[in-house]
C-alpha cells in the first residue's frame, strides 16, 4: 500500500497519520477480543456476580448500577450476567455448526472433484441447489417443526451452509491436482488416498480455514435471529437474541436490556469478520481484498 | 446470450423448486398430524377420520406428494387454518407491501452507499475512506433486529418522530426502510468502493484527466461508467438479500408483509400458510436470481458461463 503523497500537515492529518501507525494494534485488535469473549465463556461461573436465571422482581429494570453493570431485566433478572452466559450459546453455536457444516462441505466437495464423473456432477447440482435455497425462511420452518433445541439450531445453520464448503473445496481440488507435482506423483504410483492426504487437504486448509471463519460470523449472526425469532436455543438458557426479544416490550423503560446484548452480538461478529480478513491476507493471498 | 444458457439457468431454477416442494413438504409431515390442530376437542374418531380425508391426508406420502405438487402449481396451496381462506390469496394480497418496503430501502441503500463508496474511493486512505470502511463493517456484523428496535427507542420512543409499528405509505414507511436499507447499503458501499478505486487507476482515467477534463467529470463519468457492472450486480444480489432481511424487518415493525405472515404462520402452526409462504418467497427468490444472472450476461459481454 503506498503511503499517499500528501502534501497537507497540520493537527488533524499528523493525528491520522498516527492511527495509521496505530494499524498494527488494530489488526490484533480483533483477536484479543475474541481471546476475551472465549475466556468469558469458558469461565462464565466464576466471573458473573449473579445467577443467571435469578429472578429478584423486586428489582426488575434497574438501570446499570455498581451492583448491576449492566442493569437487570423485567424479572430482575442481572443483564451482564446473562450476557456473559450467553456468550456460550454464540460460540458454541457458531464454531460447531460450521464444524460440521465443513466437514460435509469439504468431504462432499473433494469427492466431487475426485471422483468425477456422473456422481460428481449430481453433487455438484445440489450443492448449487442449496445456495438458492432461501435459508432464512427453511430454518424457520425447520426450527418451528422439529421443536427448538440447542443441537437442531445447530444443525439447521450446519445444513444452510455446506454448501459454501463443498464449492470452494472442490475447485480447490480440481486445480491442485492439475498441478505438476501432483500429476508426477501421479505418475509414479501415488495412491488416490496418499495424494489427498499429502497434497490436496494441506493446500487446501489455507483456503477452507479463512472461508470457515467468515462462515462462522454469519452463523453467530444467523443463531441470534433465530434466537429473536423464539426458535433458537429455548428459554431459561440465557442467548443474546432472545434477551433481545425479552427486552424488546420494555424498551422503552429499560434501554440496557436490549442495547448491551445487541452490542455484544454486533462486536463478536465485527471481531471475527475482522480476522477472517486478516487470515485472508496472511493465508491467502490471492483472495486478498486488502487495498 | 445463448439459448443453452438460459434454457441451463431455467432448469436450474426449476430443480431447485421441486427440491424446494420436497423440503416444504416434508417439513409439514415431521412436525406431527396437523388434524390434532383443526379438529374441535370434542370431535369424535369418525369426526377426525372425516376431517383427514377431506384433507387428502390418509393417502400414502407420495400420493400426498403428488397432489401437494399439482395443486401448487395450479397456485393452490391449500387454505390456512386460523384464516380459513385461501394462502395463495392471502400472500399475493401482502405482497404490495412486502415490494414497497423493498424498493424504499433499495433506494434508500443505494443514496446512501453510492456516494459514500465512491468518495470513499476518491479520498482513499484518508479519514473518510477509514470511517466508511470501519461503518460498513460494522454495518455488515449488526443484527438488523437490533438495529430496528434501536430507531424505534430512540425515534418514537425517546423522540416521537415515527410510529413504532404499522402499515402506511408515508412516515410509517420511513423506519422499516432505514433498518432494511442499511442491511444492504453496507455490502453496496464496499464494493462501489473497490470497483471506483480498479477505475480510477485505470488509463483512460488517466487519458481524460491528461486533456483536461474536470475531475468530477473524470470521476462521475469516466470511472463511474466503468465500474457500473460490479455495483449493478451487487445491487441485485442485495434484491435477493433484502427478501430475507425482510422477514425480519416486518416482524420488528409489524409491517404486514409476506416475511410477517410467514412468521405468524410459524408461530400458529398454520402449516399450508408456512408452505405456501416458503414456496412463495423461494420463488420470488430465484426469478431474482435467474434475472440477475442473465443480466450479468448482458450487461458484461466478457462473461459467457461457458464450461472449459
Amino acid at each position: 500500500m503506498t503511503v499517499a503523497t500528501s502534501t497537507r500537515s497540520g493537527f488533524l492529518s499528523v493525528m491520522l497519520r498516527k492511527i495509521g501507525t496505530l494499524s498494527f494494534l488494530l489488526r490484533s485488535a480483533p483477536a484479543l477480543f475474541l481471546l476475551l469473549v472465549v475466556l468469558m465463556a469458558v469461565f462464565a461461573d466464576l466471573i458473573v456476580p449473579f445467577d443467571p436465571s435469578q429472578q429478584d422482581l423486586g428489582n426488575s429494570l434497574v438501570g446499570p448500577t455498581w451492583q448491576h453493570i449492566m442493569g437487570t431485566d423485567s424479572l430482575g433478572r442481572d443483564v451482564f450476567s446473562r450476557m456473559v452466559f450467553g456468550s456460550r450459546i454464540s460460540l458454541i453455536v457458531g464454531t460447531s455448526s460450521v464444524a460440521v457444516a465443513m466437514v460435509i462441505g469439504v468431504v462432499l466437495g473433494i469427492a466431487s472433484a475426485m471422483i468425477g464423473g456422473t456422481t460428481g456432477e449430481a453433487i455438484m447440482r445440489l450443492t448449487d441447489l442449496s445456495l438458492t435455497l432461501p435459508g432464512i425462511l427453511i430454518a424457520l420452518a425447520v426450527a418451528a417443526t422439529v421443536g427448538p433445541s440447542l443441537t437442531n439450531v445447530i444443525l439447521i445453520i450446519a445444513l444452510l451452509y455446506w454448501a459454501q464448503f463443498a464449492r470452494m473445496a472442490r475447485g480447490e481440488a480440481l486445480s491442485i491436482r492439475e498441478r505438476d507435482y501432483v500429476q508426477s506423483a501421479y505418475a509414479i504410483g501415488c495412491s488416490p488416498w496418499r495424494i489427498l492426504r499429502v497434497y490436496i487437504l494441506p493446500n487446501l486448509a489455507n483456503t477452507i480455514i479463512v472461508l470457515a471463519t467468515l462462515e462462522i460470523a454469519a452463523a453467530i449472526l444467523l443463531e441470534s435471529t433465530l434466537s429473536f425469532l423464539g426458535v433458537g436455543v429455548p428459554p431459561p438458557t440465557p442467548t443474546w437474541g432472545s434477551m433481545i426479544a425479552e427486552g424488546r416490550p420494555y424498551v422503552e423503560l429499560g434501554w440496557w436490556t436490549v442495547t448491551f446484548p445487541g452490542l455484544a452480538i454486533m462486536l463478536t461478529v465485527l471481531a471475527v469478520n475482522l480476522l477472517g480478513d486478516v487470515l485472508r491476507d496472511r493465508l491467502d493471498p490471492k483472495f486478498s481484498n486488502r487495498r | 446470450m445463448s439459448l443453452r444458457f438460459v434454457v441451463g439457468r431455467l432448469l436450474q431454477a426449476l430443480l431447485t423448486i421441486l427440491l424446494l416442494s420436497v423440503i416444504v413438504f416434508g417439513l409439514a409431515r415431521l412436525s406431527g398430524d396437523p388434524i390434532n390442530l383443526m379438529a374441535p376437542m370434542e370431535a369424535s374418531p369418525e369426526d377426525i377420520a372425516t376431517i383427514r380425508a377431506s384433507f387428502g391426508l390418509d393417502k400414502p406420502l407420495p400420493v400426498q406428494y403428488w397432489y401437494f405438487i399439482r395443486n401448487a402449481a395450479e397456485g393452490d396451496f391449500g387454505r390456512s387454518i386460523k384464516w380459513d381462506r385461501s394462502a395463495a390469496g392471502m400472500l399475493i394480497e401482502r405482497f404490495p407491501a412486502t415490494i414497497i418496503l423493498s424498493i424504499t430501502s433499495m433506494l434508500f441503500g443505494l443514496l446512501l452507499a453510492l456516494p459514500v463508496g465512491i468518495w470513499s474511493a476518491v479520498k482513499r486512505d484518508t479519514w473518510f475512506d477509514n470511517v466508511g470502511k470501519i461503518v460498513a463493517l460494522a454495518g455488515q456484523s449488526m443484527p438488523t433486529f437490533w438495529f430496528g428496535i434501536l430507531l424505534i427507542l430512540f425515534f418514537s420512543l425517546y423522540i416521537p418522530l415515527f410510529p413504532t409499528s404499522g402499515y402506511g405509505i408515508d412516515i410509517h414507511l420511513v423506519l422499516p426502510t432505514v433498518t432494511l436499507g442499511a442491511f444492504v447499503a453496507a455490502s453496496i458501499m464496499r464494493v462501489t468502493r473497490s470497483a471506483m478505486l480498479d477505475a480510477l487507476e485505470a488509463d483512460y482515467v488517466r487519458t481524460a484527466r491528461s486533456k483536461g477534463v474536470p475531475e468530477w467529470r473524470v470521476i462521475l463519468v469516466h470511472a463511474l461508467k466503468n465500474a457500473a457492472i460490479p455495483i449493478l450486480t451487487i445491487t441485485a444480489l442485495q434484491a435477493a438479500t433484502i427478501l430475507r432481511g425482510a422477514v425480519v424487518t416486518e416482524t420488528v415493525f409489524s409491517w404486514p408483509g409476506i416475511g410477517k405472515i410467514a412468521i405468524d404462520a410459524v408461530y400458529g402452526r398454520d402449516f399450508p400458510l408456512v408452505q405456501a409462504s416458503v414456496m412463495f418467497m423461494g420463488v420470488v427468490f430465484l426469478t431474482i436470481n435467474l434475472l440477475v444472472d442473465m443480466a450479468y450476461v448482458l450487461l458484461d459481454p466478457r462473461i459467457t458461463y461457458l464450461r472449459k
